[in-house]
């Protein structure tokens, strides 16, 4: 083989347990919002909606994209994963740890159980973190998309590290401010700079490359990264150092006007598109893109300094921000973008060596599509009576919109186990 | 459009696509500008008078067939006959004369073949200090280029009308290492092989296609592929996932970048 290198894809056995475990999580997550629904119409911090939210971030988003991310790593970089190794013990540690933590979170072990579950779940991370930046070094290709992985992955670092010294002072008491300040910077370097820069690279890559979108305009995703990034570091340092000054807005501004270069960025890949009907997995990511727009008015309101908003309407509020970014923005792209990209690396794996001696079958007809579509229904109601939930106050009403999710998630889970446990019945005669 | 003498071919096919007709049919040296991919090797290289020198005819040939489609033409600097070479060559260094090596590629390319696969051979076997001499009816202006760029001296000489001598010396700074081993696949590499496939070449398309369909396309391609062929492929990316079943299956793979949404490939059995 000359010039290019063969083997940059990864193993699809480091790949694929990722996307299990994922997929078990958010039936998990959801089977806990039905169970504690009279916690949605309160204050955020409360140890049932921990729980929730890491099983979200960690066991479902975090999960998942990780292991997305090792089979797009060659495609954006144009070079191997640095250790697969490293990656399957990062797996197995990350996996662990999010039960404990989690467990931890639920049975409220803040002084007890919840340091040590931390600590593993950021020693998982950290691992993580050195095989990416270990891989970006090896590449040649250095991209704007490899930027906000880069960047992504910086802020995943910062995410855990504040999260570690959080659990930890619930039992020594070190900090100087509330622990609910570095809850907020916890919060927002986990979505804004993990969640949405990752989400940002992946989907620049993955978007116009699913809808067939040529000549993209890559200046905005430039603009997107610097803004973005400006914006956070300029946050976390004005509470790191003021505890909030009156320039949140400002801040909060920036980082929203990254947002919408990136939505200019999908708005002209979408315009640009040559396949022209959306499937159910490219509406989820179009639900999810467009989704966007709720945290980032509501981000707006919460952070202008000329409205005093009452608390009971502040925590509504907060409440709807977490739950437009975690059951809405992520949720929604992860559960498109896995009928994307989940039946084409098991297709890779059984019919590769097939093609072109034997007629395969398309990598959507690895799932099933009446299934999928059904869940893109159910998803929507389950959404709309969760924020009815909540804007009414009505526990009820939210555990309703956690019974119908907890139902995409059973549709969910049959079509990704029937992907991952596909079997091939093609057998190709008088070739060896 | 208004063309002269330093017009490159590219530019006249890109204005009107019938040029490539008109030209091919000005005398058989310009045949190969039919065959697409050594027109897309030779057009944006070479310059109306460097074709002229190449078919051994005059710019003003060119500028008569070139008008009857629609383009002028103005003449800069002299428009006689150019007998020599405006490359820049090198003066013709002391030559131990009994340190030549000829080749002559006449009766290769009378037999309708490119010569290029063995005159690449015979320069890699090149001793030191020792000259190739190659004896052609045109200036082979590409290979002149593309040997100057691995380091070699040329020189140009026409010893009577329709024969052309062209010398080629290795000089100490052209020692640059075979670039095989590196991720970047040499894009002379890419063209060589590409002309040295000349026209058994299948040229596909694959850029509107969803994934995987670029895949099934490129391997259903290459199972059909004839004897002594390669697969001509235009793609968006270099495909990652495609390469490990290319090198099962005992094909090759070159690329090279056309910007950063487009990229070439040349797929083709290993010898």
């Amino acid at each position: 083989m000359q010039g290019l290198a063969t083997d940059n894809a990864p193993s699809p056995n480091v790949v694929i347990p990722h996307f299990a475990y994922a997929a078990v999580s958010f039936m998990v997550f959801t089977i806990l919002v039905v169970f504690s629904g009279s916690s949605f119409t309160g204050h955020f911090f409360q140890p049932d909606l921990l729980a929730i939210t890491h099983m979200a971030a960690l066991g479902w988003g975090t999960m998942i994209i990780f292991g997305a991310l090792y089979q797009l790593i060659p495609v954006i970089f144009e070079t191997a994963l640095y250790s697969e190794l490293l990656a399957k013990i990062t797996f197995w540690l990350f996996g662990a740890g999010i039960l404990f933590l989690v467990y931890a979170f639920w049975t409220a072990g803040f002084t007890t159980t919840l340091p040590w579950a931390a600590g593993i779940v950021f020693l998982a991370l950290l691992l993580f973190i050195i095989n990416v930046f270990l891989s970006i070094g090896k590449a040649d290709k250095k991209n704007i998309k490899t930027m906000f992985i880069g960047a992504a992955t910086l802020w995943l670092g910062l995410t855990a590290l504040i999260g570690v010294l959080i659990a930890f002072n619930y039992k020594y008491n070190f900090f100087s401010q509330s622990h609910l300040l570095y809850l907020k910077m916890h919060a927002h370097m986990g979505l804004a700079g993990w969640f949405l820069l990752l989400i940002i690279g992946a989907a620049a890559t993955l978007i116009p490359m699913f809808l067939i979108s040529h000549q993209m305009n890559e200046n905005k995703l430039k603009f997107s990264f610097y803004f973005t990034n400006g914006g956070l570091l300029l946050l976390t340092v004005d509470w790191l150092v003021y505890q909030g000054s009156h320039f949140l807005s400002v801040w909060g501004i920036l980082i929203i006007t990254g947002i919408i270069f990136f939505i200019s960025y999908i708005r002209e890949s979408y315009k640009k598109r040559l396949r022209k009907g959306l499937d159910v997995g490219m509406k989820h990511t179009m639900i999810a893109i467009l989704s966007l727009i709720v945290p980032v008015a509501l981000g707006l309101i919460a952070t202008q300094p000329f409205i005093e908003i009452e608390s009971q309407l502040l925590w509504k509020m907060i409440m709807l921000y977490g739950l437009s970014i975690f059951f809405i923005f992520i949720t929604s792209i992860i559960l498109g973008q896995t009928y994307k990209t989940l039946p084409f690396i098991v297709w890779l794996v059984k019919y590769k060596s097939l093609v072109g001696k034997a007629k395969t079958p398309l990598p959507k007809e690895l799932y099933s599509e009446k299934l999928a579509n059904l869940q893109l229904i159910i998803y929507l109601l389950a959404i709309l009576t969760l924020v009815a939930g909540v804007v009414f106050a009505n526990s009820l009403i939210v555990e309703a919109g956690g019974t119908l999710l907890l139902v995409t998630a059973v549709l969910y889970n049959i079509n990704v186990f029937k992907i991952i446990y596909h079997r091939t019945n093609i057998t190709i005669e008088n070739k060896n | 459009m208004i063309i002269d003498k330093n017009t490159k071919i590219s530019h006249l096919i890109k204005e009107n696509p019938k040029a490539i007709d008109v030209i091919a049919s000005i005398n058989k040296n310009f045949k190969k500008l039919k065959n697409p991919v050594l027109r897309k090797l030779l057009a944006p290289r070479v310059t109306i008078s460097d074709a002229a020198r190449i078919g051994g005819t005059t710019v003003d040939v060119f500028f008569d067939a070139l008008s009857k489609i629609g383009f002028e033409y103005q003449h800069i600097g002299s428009t006689d006959t150019e007998t020599h070479s405006d490359v820049k060559e090198e003066k013709l260094w002391n030559i131990d004369k009994a340190r030549i090596r000829e080749l002559d590629v006449r009766p290769v390319i009378d037999a309708g073949n490119d010569p290029l696969k063995t005159i690449l051979e015979t320069v890699s076997k090149l001793k030191q200090d020792e000259t190739l001499m190659i004896i052609n009816s045109f200036e082979p202006v590409p290979l002149i280029n593309h040997l100057k760029e691995k380091g070699y001296k040329a020189h140009v000489e026409i010893p009577e009308k329709g024969i052309v001598h062209t010398f080629f010396l290795k000089t100490d700074q052209g020692i640059i290492p075979d670039s095989k081993e590196t991720n970047n696949t040499d894009m002379n590499e890419f063209e060589l092989m590409t002309s040295q496939f000349g026209e058994n070449i299948k040229t596909i398309d694959v850029r509107q296609l969803e994934m995987p369909e670029p895949m099934v396309t490129i391997l259903q391609e290459i199972e059909n592929l004839p004897e002594g062929f390669a697969l001509y492929v235009h793609h968006k990316r270099v495909p990652q996932f495609l390469l490990p079943e290319l090198e099962k299956r005992d094909f090759n793979i070159l690329s090279t970048e056309v910007d950063k949404n487009n990229v070439d490939l040349l797929i083709y059995k290993n010898a």
